[in-house]
Parts: structure tokens; sequence; C-alpha cells
């Protein structure tokens, strides 16, 4: 290429910088959005990763009911897929914080193991402070977070079951606090379950393993050889499940093993203590004659023993021999206190012989207590935490499917218009380029490279931004949710060049479509300057009706936009993209916020659910202690449990809810009808099924679905009403359709609502005490806990706002900025004719604002079928958002977009302030 | 006192490190109702004379009087009432909105002003009755001028300044829009300024001034201006 050509080509982009600038930042912002969440879910995943691999996070934790030996490791340990296994210690014990009971997990820390052993599995992830060194300290859960587990305090712990005593497993109970930890077994706000305190576990301690004084493990941890699966992958999933499978047997073996190696000692305790009991009470009942003729038999028996008896002989022999020489010693005694007549040694024997029974008495119970042992295999899915995480990242990605489409396509029209006026308005330039004979793709090369250029810097620009920032702040939002500390952001190549190419080859199009038309006329026709565009009248002019109405400066305004057609509509789409995004953004976090006061506030009304402790006790014992407590107003017995119906080979989870009193059930579940909120009442020909697994089943009232209870069997129930409901899908019956179809029930929780003002966790705490209830869950804590979860979508809904308000700028800035410099002269114009500033902003203005309320309520439109498809793609099958967009979102983002026009407004205003009135004065190009 | 005055107004641009006086101690009068012609070459300093005196620009020294008013003492929007109410301005192309129509054109200038002649009547002056609804796209050049023409004159200005108005027209179009500017000063009593670089229109009017490198080289009063007609160049 020419020298002088090129130099032209960089002459232009240093003088029409800012035009050069508008393009580059559109596209930087497009392909930043883009990239950058699109790049979120696996950037999220691979920190994830990254951590997991770093603290050599477990495959899986077994456990049983008797306990982990040194046998059971070894078993396991012997498997080919096995790489590490570290066996610890926990115990659930109590801690008072600050006035009630909390219940902490006190975990074994060996500080033996280095960082680099395979059998240091769960490293912990020191916050602050420093790990335990010495017996007596400790280390608290970060999420431990009262003032009781400051560092440097000393944590007073007790046992949490009055039959137990603490000394039995741990060396003390004091520890002081020397650090705060993460633990990679714990991702998120959930610990495990507990049978004792509230069944949640508050928080875990970590103390050194040699503080546990019981002689077994509870636990232990291996991970897998050769496991390079991407740790939420349904690869990782499946072979996890697989390898669960083979390493549980094995276990269990083990387990199985031990168990009834342990049971045969006690057995053959139980049978030689009776053998011996046997003896006793046969020596005690032989008069003297009998015992010498013994005596005699048993020294024969002695002699025979020792003869026999060599180093090699087993235990057996040496057993039957000692047995002997005390029964020889035992009939000597008695055969002297019998010719002596001393009652002493008899009394002394009788006092044995009760010993020994009492003896067997304890042994008996000792075996019959021993149930058969149960064990215990956990995954990393165990832990909920760990699929919403994954989950959480999807939902991100597929709002990346719709939103940043927006900004691409915003992006691509600019582009168009930017290097069409850019064209426009060298038509003389490539007038005299033709005219000395450069050819029309020469030409067109200018600017080519010119769009090129900022295309191609814009989109590396802002994808390499884009990708460092967007994942990090969205991950920022959910960081209060989860522990993994850091997430990386990796360069990628392949979206960048993705993102490069896409963006070069939109803008080699509109500078090819807007060359076109100048490139394909004469050069004589290019130097001449083009005859302006004529004014024409609009359609409304042809209704006087309106017209006439209309005063002078409407009229300007009204042709004005109609004359400028592309860029009105450009505009428009602009304004509208801005609007329907801030709408989806707002409408769908108050969509998905709202489902939880609807569900916890007026769907269920009753306070909580108590799961009774039927296996031990009898139903009306169990609920008498929850009538019993002064707190509570009103409980109703209730049969629930899970039910599968089949939705397209997948299964889907549905809890049959059968209320003892069926005329109750409406005082703690409101049974209303979705649309016309008429209230429903449970009858006995068929059920009431709630609204969303009734969309996704395709039922209406009157049919049947077939409803899988396992070892119950299949039932068909029919449906008589749908009714609202948007969290975990429910199936209400009547007990007397439940035995219709069933059996009678076996009702196993309670319903109940509280005194206002109950201390909620006084009150657990108060039921379950009594041991005849397991569990209570609160309803208001469930929705606390969704509602924490959503607090993440408060972020994101921002970033949604700001990117919008970048974009409405960007893009009125750039359009109004063109239709300025257009129409310079006319401006210029109305300015030596004597126009104020105000009111040559005004002059100007009129025609942004319009477009941007036509903008506004294209964006509506835009907006509302946007909220619904992402309602529907980010909605799982467990619930259902809240459809319709809140009037208020409607309200507040049409006042940010209007927020953002009058800004590009207020800049505005000053740039036409500068412009020269001696402009008018020039002549036209 | 004259109805314009300029009394040693300098105006000066720094184009990098070079200062150009673009006017250098400019003296002259206008009286009221003259038809007063500014001649000089091109880059003599005659537009800078216009732009200071249309209120389309400022002077660094010196005072500018219109009708007793110093103009250049003047803030901007004081200069932008002074052009609103007191001038009336005819561009050499026209400068007509070609999205607004013939009439509208003219009403952009009178909605803006408070005693404003009615549009259809100043168009009628111009002869443009039969034009009202057109648009500018529609008129030739000559035509165009005198909606230039009618727009100054509707706002019903104490002094109309007109930059070149024969400029980019024919030789009889230009006869007839200078002819139309001197009817317009003689039946109106408006006083007409007429900056030109050809001098031979000079003996129509009252007053020539002729600038010259940036200097009034010399005020001539013609006692009697001759026809349009009888002139050629």
């Amino acid at each position: 290429m020419k020298k002088a050509f090129l130099k032209d080509t960089f002459r232009e982009i240093k003088n029409s910088f800012g035009r050069f600038m508008s393009i580059f930042t559109i596209v930087t912002l497009g392909c930043g959005f883009f990239a950058g969440i699109k790049a979120t879910m696996p950037d999220m995943k691979q920190g994830a990763e990254l951590y997991f691999e770093e603290n050599n996070l477990m495959d899986l934790k077994l456990s049983s009911t008797i306990g982990v030996k040194a046998e059971d490791i070894a078993a396991v340990k012997s498997l080919d897929i096995v790489e590490g296994v570290m066996a610890g210690y926990s115990k659930d014990v109590f801690c008072n914080d600050e006035g009630k009971n909390s219940v902490l997990r006190m975990m074994s820390y060996n500080n033996t193991l280095d960082e680099e052993n395979v059998n240091n599995i769960n490293h912990l992830v020191l916050v602050e402070g420093r790990l335990p060194e010495n017996p007596g300290e400790c280390v608290v859960d970060k999420r431990l977070s009262s003032d009781t587990f400051k560092i440097g305090n000393t944590l007073d712990i007790f046992s949490a079951n009055k039959d137990e005593e603490l000394s039995d497993t741990l060396a003390r109970d004091e520890f002081e606090i020397v650090g705060v930890v993460l633990s990679p077994l714990y991702i998120g706000f959930e610990r495990d379950n507990t049978l004792v305190g509230t069944g949640t576990v508050q928080g875990f301690v970590y103390i050194l393993e040699e503080e546990f004084v019981s002689d077994y493990y509870s636990e232990m941890f291996l991970t897998l050889k050769d496991f390079d699966y991407e740790p939420f992958s349904d690869e990782y999933r499946n072979e996890v499940e697989k390898a669960e499978e083979t390493v549980g047997e094995v276990f269990e073996e083990s387990i199985n093993q031990r168990f009834n190696d342990m049971m045969t000692l006690y057995e053959n305790r139980l049978s030689s203590a009776e053998d011996s009991m046997a003896e006793l009470e046969n020596i005690l009942s032989l008069n003297v004659d009998e015992l010498y003729e013994l005596k005699t038999s048993t020294e024969a028996e002695i002699a025979d023993y020792e003869s026999k008896i060599t180093d090699e002989s087993g235990s057996y022999e040496q057993a039957k021999l000692s047995q002997a020489k005390s029964r020889l010693e035992q009939l000597d005694a008695l055969i002297y206190a019998r010719t002596n007549n001393d009652e002493d040694v008899i009394s002394e024997y009788e006092k044995q012989l009760s010993e020994i029974n009492a003896q067997i008495a304890d042994s008996k119970e000792q075996i019959a207590l021993m149930d058969e042992p149960a064990v215990l295999t956990y995954t990393r899915f165990s832990n909920s935490d760990y699929g919403s995480f994954s989950g959480d990242s999807e939902k991100i990605d597929s709002i990346s499917k719709v939103f940043p489409v927006f900004f691409i396509i915003v992006a691509a029209l600019v582009c168009l218009t930017t290097m069409t006026r850019m064209v426009e308005e060298q038509r003389t330039q490539i007038g005299t380029y033709k005219a000395l004979g450069y050819s029309s793709a020469k030409i067109a090369s200018k600017y080519l490279i010119y769009g090129s250029l900022a295309a191609l810097t814009g989109s590396f620009i802002g994808t390499t931004i884009g990708l460092q920032i967007f994942p990090r702040i969205i991950y920022n939002c959910y960081k209060m949710l989860y522990n993994i500390p850091e997430i990386v952001t990796p360069f990628k190549p392949i979206y960048v060049l993705c993102c490069m190419a896409v963006s070069v080859a939109c803008i080699c199009f509109a500078v090819i479509y807007s060359c076109y038309r100048e490139l394909s006329s004469q050069p004589a026709a290019l130097m001449r300057p083009r005859s302006p565009k004529a004014g024409k009248r609009v359609i409304l002019e042809k209704i006087p009706f309106i017209w006439n109405k209309l005063d002078f400066l409407a009229k300007v305004t009204v042709r004005n936009l109609l004359r400028y057609k592309k860029r009105f509509l450009m505009t428009v789409v602009g304004v509208a993209g801005c609007t329907a995004l801030i709408l989806t953004g707002l409408g769908l976090r108050h969509s998905i916020t709202s489902i939880l006061d609807l569900q916890y506030g007026e769907i269920f009304i009753y306070d909580g659910m108590a799961s009774l402790n039927t296996a031990e006790y009898s139903v009306d014992d169990c609920e008498q202690v929850i009538i019993d407590n002064k707190n509570t107003q009103s409980c109703l017995k209730v049969f629930q449990r899970a039910g599968k119906v089949s939705l397209e080979g997948d299964s889907q989870e549905i809890y049959l809810v059968v209320p003892e009193k069926s005329d109750e059930i409406s005082d703690y579940v409101n049974l209303r009808n979705p649309t016309s909120k008429k209230a429903i009442e449970l009858s006995d020909n068929g059920a009431v099924i709630t609204q969303k697994i009734a969309n996704l089943l395709d039922v209406k009232a009157g049919d049947t679905i077939e409803v899988d209870l396992d070892e119950l069997g299949k039932i068909n129930v029919k449906i008589l009403a749908i009714t609202e409901n948007y969290a975990v899908h429910y199936l209400y019956m009547t007990s007397s359709y439940y035995e219709k179809l069933v059996e009678k029930p076996v009702y196993n929780v309670s319903f109940f609502k509280c005194t206002d003002g109950t201390d909620t966790d006084a009150y657990s705490e108060e039921i379950i005490s009594s041991g005849k209830v397991l569990g209570i869950s609160y309803n208001a804590d469930n929705g606390e806990n969704m509602r924490k979860s959503l607090n993440s979508l408060d972020a994101i809904v921002w970033m949604l706002v700001v990117c919008a308000g970048i974009l409405a700028i960007v893009v009125l800035y750039n359009l109004a900025n063109i239709n300025i410099t257009e129409r310079v002269r006319e401006i210029a114009t109305i300015k030596v004719l004597g126009f104020y500033d105000s009111e040559t902003s005004a002059y100007i203005y009129r025609e942004n604002i319009i477009s941007a309320f036509i903008g506004i309520l294209f964006g509506f439109g835009v907006g509302v079928i946007l909220h619904r498809f992402v309602v529907l793609t980010a909605e799982v099958d467990l619930v259902m958002f809240g459809r319709t967009v809140v009037w208020w979102a409607y309200v507040l983002s049409a006042i940010l977009t209007l927020a953002f026009t009058a800004l590009v407004n207020i800049i505005l205003h000053f740039k036409l302030k500068r412009i020269d009135m001696v402009e008018s004065l020039k002549s036209v190009e | 006192m004259a109805f314009v005055e300029f009394k040693n107004v300098y105006k000066r641009y720094k184009m990098g490190e070079v200062t150009i006086n673009a006017s250098n101690g400019v003296n002259f009068e206008i009286e009221k109702g003259e038809f007063a012609v500014i001649i000089g070459a091109s880059g003599a300093g005659k537009t800078t004379v216009l732009n200071m005196l249309g209120g389309m620009d400022t002077c660094d020294e010196g005072e500018i009087i219109v009708d007793g008013k110093n103009i250049a003492e003047f803030n901007s929007k004081q200069l932008t009432t002074y052009r609103r109410y007191d001038i009336g301005f005819v561009f050499q192309f026209y400068n007509l909105i070609n999205n607004l129509t013939v009439r509208e054109n003219v009403e952009l200038a009178t909605q803006i002003c408070k005693n404003a002649a009615s549009p259809d009547e100043v168009l009628k002056s111009v002869g443009l009755e039969e034009r009202l609804n057109n648009f500018p796209s529609q008129l030739s050049g000559g035509e165009q001028q005198r909606v230039s023409i009618a727009r100054a004159l509707a706002k019903k200005p104490k002094l109309l300044l007109c930059d070149e108005p024969t400029g980019a027209l024919d030789y009889n179009t230009g006869k007839t829009i200078l002819k139309l500017l001197a009817d317009t000063c003689k039946h109106f009593g408006v006083t007409v300024i007429v900056i030109t670089h050809n001098s031979a229109i000079a003996p129509i009017a009252d007053r020539i001034i002729t600038i010259k490198n940036s200097k009034v080289s010399s005020v001539e009063i013609n006692k009697d201006p001759v026809d349009i007609d009888s002139i050629e160049w």
C-alpha cells in the first residue's frame, strides 16, 4: 500500500479520535460483557477445582455405627482405586454461645502429616491466627462469627448428652482458640446434621488428634487414585458413585467382620461364664465323697493335659488346663469346708455364684444391645452446597446466553451508523481518491483499516479486561454464600480470538455496506456536495386533526425524527435495550424473592414442623409434648411422605400431605386457586396438587396421576384441584382418601403454630429434649436461608443496571453526537437567529427525549419477553418463580433510562454551547 | 450619535505562536435607515466586522455602539437577546432548514420574537406567496435567498446584516435580491448593511465602507445612490 495513503488512514484516526473511540468503546463494552459473563461459570468451577485440589479434598467419607478401626482402614487402603486415607475423630458437643446452647462438632487435626502427604486429606485453610500446635489449643470454623469464638478466648464445651461423660471421648473440656479456619469439606453455609440439640451442627472445631481418647476413629476420609475428572461434572459423579459402591462394600465387609468378631467374643465370654456357673453350681451341690471323686478325675485330667501340652499347643489346651487347675483349687477348698463345716467358705462360694450370675446378665444385655452395624458412605455431593455451587454458576451461564446478545446487537448498530456517517462526511475525499485513480477496494480499505483497528483493539482490550472483571464481580456476590476464597480468571485465548473475529467481521460488513453507495458513484458526483436531503411531508401531516394541534417546535421535531429514520430507529433500539435490561434485572429479582414471602407468608401459615419419634413412642405421646408446651398455639398431626411421579423419563419428588383432620389444614396451609385465590376444600374423593408439578405433568382437575410410593406400591390419585404453591411439590389429601388408596396413615409429623414472640431456639430445645420429637424446622428459617442465597442476585442486578446504563449512554451520546455534527449548520443558524442556549438544546433534545420515550415503551415489551425467558431458564423444577413483572420495575427502569438520557443531554448541552456560529457562514461542504 | 458606531475595535486571533489582528483598530459609523455596503477583498477582515456587529463574536478592545448600547460589553446571553430582537441576518448560502417549509422557516424566526410580522405577509412582500408550503429543495437559489430575507425581516430587526447575499447567485438573480434589499431599506426604514467583495455594487449604497488590511481604509457617503438596474458587473 502506498505510504501517503497509509499516512492518511492513520492521521484520520488521530483527527477523528472521538469517533474512533466511540467504536472502540462500544466494541470493548460488548465484547467485555459477553466474554466476562460467559467465562464466569468455567472460572467459578475451575477456581473450586483448584481449591479442592490444593487442599486435597476427600472423594469419599466412610463411617459406621461401630466406628472405624485400623483393620477397616487397612482393608480400604488395600484397594487399588484408593490413593490416600485419613482417619479422624469427631464428637458433637455443646457450648454456650451467648446464652444458648450451640452444637459444635469437635474434629481431629493431625499435625504430623506434611502438606504433600497423600494421606493428608481436607487441609484446613487458615483465615486468621495459626493452626493448633499444642494440646489445649483449637481452631474454629469461620462460620462461627459470634464473639464467643474470637481468637484468644477459651472455648468451654460440655456433653450434649446427659448419659455421657465428655471425658470418655475427650481429654479436656477447655480449649484456647488460636485460629479461624475454613475447611474444603464445607464450601457453603451447610454443616452436618447431628442427633443432638437442634439437629444441626453450628460449626466445626479442630483440636489435635491426641486429645481424643476413644479407642476407635469416628470416620475416615479417602481420595481416589487417578481421579482427574472435573469435580462438578457428571463424569465425576458417576465415577465417584461407582467407587463409593466398591469401597463401601469392602468397608462394610470389614465392619461386619469386626462386628462378628466382637459378637463372638461377647458370646464366648457369656458361654464361659455360663460354663463356670454351671460348674460352680454343680460343685456346690456335691457331698464330700462325690467331691473326692471329682477331685480324682480332675487330677487325672490335669496330668493328661500336662503330658499333652508342648510349646506348640494352642491356647485351647492352656485354657482347659488352667480351668482344671482352678477347679482343683475350688475342690480342695470345698472339701476342707465340708469336712470342717466351715460355713464362711460356703457362703463365699455362693457370693461368687451370684457375681457370675450378674456377669451373665450383663453379657446378655450387651449382646442384646449390639445392633447390626450400619455403614455410612458420603461423597462430596452429600453436602448440598456442593451441588448448589455448580447450580449457581450454571444459572449465570443461562443468563449469559441472553444479556450479552443485546450488547452485541447494539454494538453492531452503533458501528454501522458511525461508519456510515464517516463515509458520508468523507464523500469529497473519496471522490478525490477516485479522481486520482485509486481503486474502490483501496479506498474502502482505508475505512476497513480504520474500523478493524478500532474493533480489534476494542475487542482485545474488552475481552481481556472483561475476562478479569466480570467473573470476579459476580463471584464476589457469591462469596457471601461460598467459602472458596478465590476463583481463577485465566486468559482465555479462544474467547479473545472469537470476539475479535466476530467484531472485525461485523465492522467490515458495516464499512462495506456504507461505502458501497459512495464508491459506486462517479468521482465528479462525489466532488459535488450531495444535494441535501429534501424535506418531506410526514404521514402525520395528513391528519390535520392532530397535526394542527401540535405547536411549531413539535412539528419540527416530528419531521426531524422521521427524516433521520435510521438514527431514530437505532436510538430506539439502544434505549429499548437499556430499559429491557433494567426491567429484566429488577423484575427477575422480584420474581424470585417474592415467592419467599408468598410461600412462607401466605401459603404456609404454620410456623414449623416437628418430626415425631414414632419409632419409640406412640404418636399421641409425641404430640402431647408439643401440645403441652406453653408456647404452642395449636398443632395438627400430619402424615407426610415423599413419593415420585415420573416426568418424561425423569422422576420428580412430590410430598404427600395427609392431615389428621382435613378441615383444620386450612389453618396451616392456605390452599387456594392460583388465579382466583378462592379457598380450596379437601374432599374424600381426590387430592389437591400444587401448581408447578401440575404444569410439569400437564394435569388438570379431573385427571389422574400415578404416584410411586416405593414399598407401598404405586397409587393412582385423582386430582380435584390445583393449588397455589411456589417451592417444592405437594399432594394434599384427606386421611380417608389415603386410606382408600393405601392404608390407614401413620402420622409422623406435626404442623404447629407458636404464640407470638416465641423464642424458637428455646422452643426447639424444650421439645427436642423430651426425646419424642426428632427435629424441628421452621418455615421462617427455611425462608430466611433461601433469601440469603438469593441476596447474591442483588449484585448481579446492579451489574446489569450499570451495564445497561453505560450501554444507553454510549448509544445515545454517539447517536446524538452524529446528529449534531451532521446538523452543525442548522444549529449555528438557529443560534444566529437568536435562540438562547437552552432553546437550542431543547430543539435537539426533543428528538432525543421522544426517541427515548418510544424506546422505553419498546423496552417494556422486550423486557417482559426477556424476563419471562430468563425466569423460565433459571427456574428449576422444584420451584416456581413469579411470572409477571412487578409494576415498580417498570417505573424504576423507565426512571433510570430517563436519568441516563438526561445525563447524555447534559453532556450535549455543553457540546451545543461550543458550536461556533461562524459555522453558519461557511459554504456547504 | 450615529446608529452604528465602531470605535477603535480590535480583534485578535492566536494561531499557534502568531497573533493575527483580524480587526486592527476599526472605526466607522452608519446612520439609521442607511443602506450601507462594506467592501473588501477576501481576507481583508470584513467578515470579522460582520461577526462582531451581528453579535456572533466579541471584540478584544474598543466599543461597538448599536442604537446607543455598547454591545462590546454584552455577555453571551445579552448577545443572544440582541441577535434575537435587533438583528436580521441574511446568509450567503441562505441557511434555510431543509426540513421545514418556506412558511415554517420564517416561523422559526417569528416564534421567538415578540412583535414579529406575520410570516405570510412578509413572504408575500418578497413575492413568494405562491410557495408558502414548498420545501427549500423545491426552490431556486434566488427564491431561497428571498426566504432567507423574509425570515430576517419577519423579526422586524433594527439592523439587517447581509453576508455576500449575491455570492451564490447568478447575475440577474443577484440583482433582484439587491433590489429587494434596497427596497426593504427604503420602505421599512431598516438599516441594511451588505458585506461584499464586489465593489461594482457600491454605487447603489448610501454609504460605502472599504476595508483593507483589517482597517477601514475609506468611508464614502454617496449622496445620490443609483438605481440597481443601472449598474453592471
